[in-house]
């Protein structure tokens, strides 16, 4: 310890020692500040997996939806008309099921509606949290969805729209 | 008046005052690595969030593509004008076109190094996949 710090040690120690009330205050906002620091951090965490878990489930949906878009009917199709084969539903299923599984979350498929050339499909996603499991909540479930239109054309779309 | 000013003079010479400017040391620390903490994580959910996004739309890109080399071209253009000035010398662009025909997947993942507000850097990855369409020319 150097001759310069030993007074000034020394005097923190008197000051820290000081029965005013001041000994406690000061250590007691620090772990005040602590614990919300603390709480903030986890809240951030959890609230980015969160985050990322609903962008996720959006996605998904989305793409779950092309792929039920892509579900026509051959026979109808030859005849220049677009109808959504009821094989749309699986492939909407057993495409999210495939990229849920990519990106480690659970779900399922909740709902494929097909309104004309309209396809939306709606899927539940979940992931664990970590900090939060403390306060008991192990994991959150968010809700994804994704809507897609069938275009037809060959280099561009046909108008007038059906 | 001459009451008011021993106060002041006991509180400016009581070694309260001392503890008291120790503890504000101690706690201006902490809360400045909190505020560049806050700042860091900021940013960082930005750049994901701009990530993400252009790791959508680059294999939404890819997926309109007829060839897996059209699909790479595709999804570095889109990536790179996405993310051109955020990502410290432009994103990196991984395409897999592996499985790439009508009805299976193409994916895309996207490594973005950028700076922080720290003045340190960071990284992020984000993979996004989407489905070829079926009915269209190989």
């Amino acid at each position: 310890m150097t001759p310069l710090a030993r007074p000034l040690i020394e005097r923190c120690r008197r000051a820290w020692k000081n029965d005013d009330g001041a000994s406690f205050a000061i250590p007691l906002f620090v772990v005040l500040l602590a614990l919300t620091a603390a709480a903030s951090l986890s809240l951030l965490v959890d609230g980015g997996r969160a985050t990322t878990a609903q962008r996720n489930a959006n996605s998904i949906a989305f793409q779950a939806a092309r792929s039920a878009a892509q579900e026509l009917d051959t026979g109808d199709l030859r005849n220049g008309v677009i109808v959504v084969s009821p094989s749309a539903d699986a492939a909407a299923r057993s495409t999210a099921a495939t990229l849920l599984d990519r990106v480690g979350l659970d779900g399922s498929v909740i709902s494929v509606d097909v309104d004309g050339r309209r396809i939306t499909v709606t899927i539940t996603a979940t992931t664990n949290l970590t900090s939060s499991a403390a306060l008991g909540r192990s994991s959150v479930t968010v809700q994804g969805v994704g809507s897609t239109r069938i275009a037809a054309g060959v280099v561009s779309e046909e108008t007038p729209l059906p | 008046m001459t009451d008011l000013l021993t106060r002041a003079r006991q509180t400016c010479t009581d070694d309260r005052g001392v503890s008291e400017v120790i503890g504000l040391v101690f706690l201006t620390v902490p809360i400045v690595a909190f505020i560049a903490l806050l700042a860091w994580a900021g940013k960082a959910a930005e750049t994901v969030v701009r990530v993400d996004h252009a790791a959508e739309a680059s294999v939404q890109a890819a997926a309109l593509q007829r060839t897996p080399d059209n699909a790479r071209s595709a999804a570095t253009t889109v990536a790179n004008n996405s993310l051109g000035t955020v990502c410290a010398g432009g994103p990196e662009v991984t395409v897999d076109t592996s499985a790439f025909a009508p009805g299976n997947f193409v994916s895309v993942t996207i490594t973005c190094t950028f700076g922080t507000v720290d003045g340190f850097n960071d990284t992020m990855v984000s993979t996004s996949s989407a489905v070829i369409d079926r009915y269209r020319q190989p």
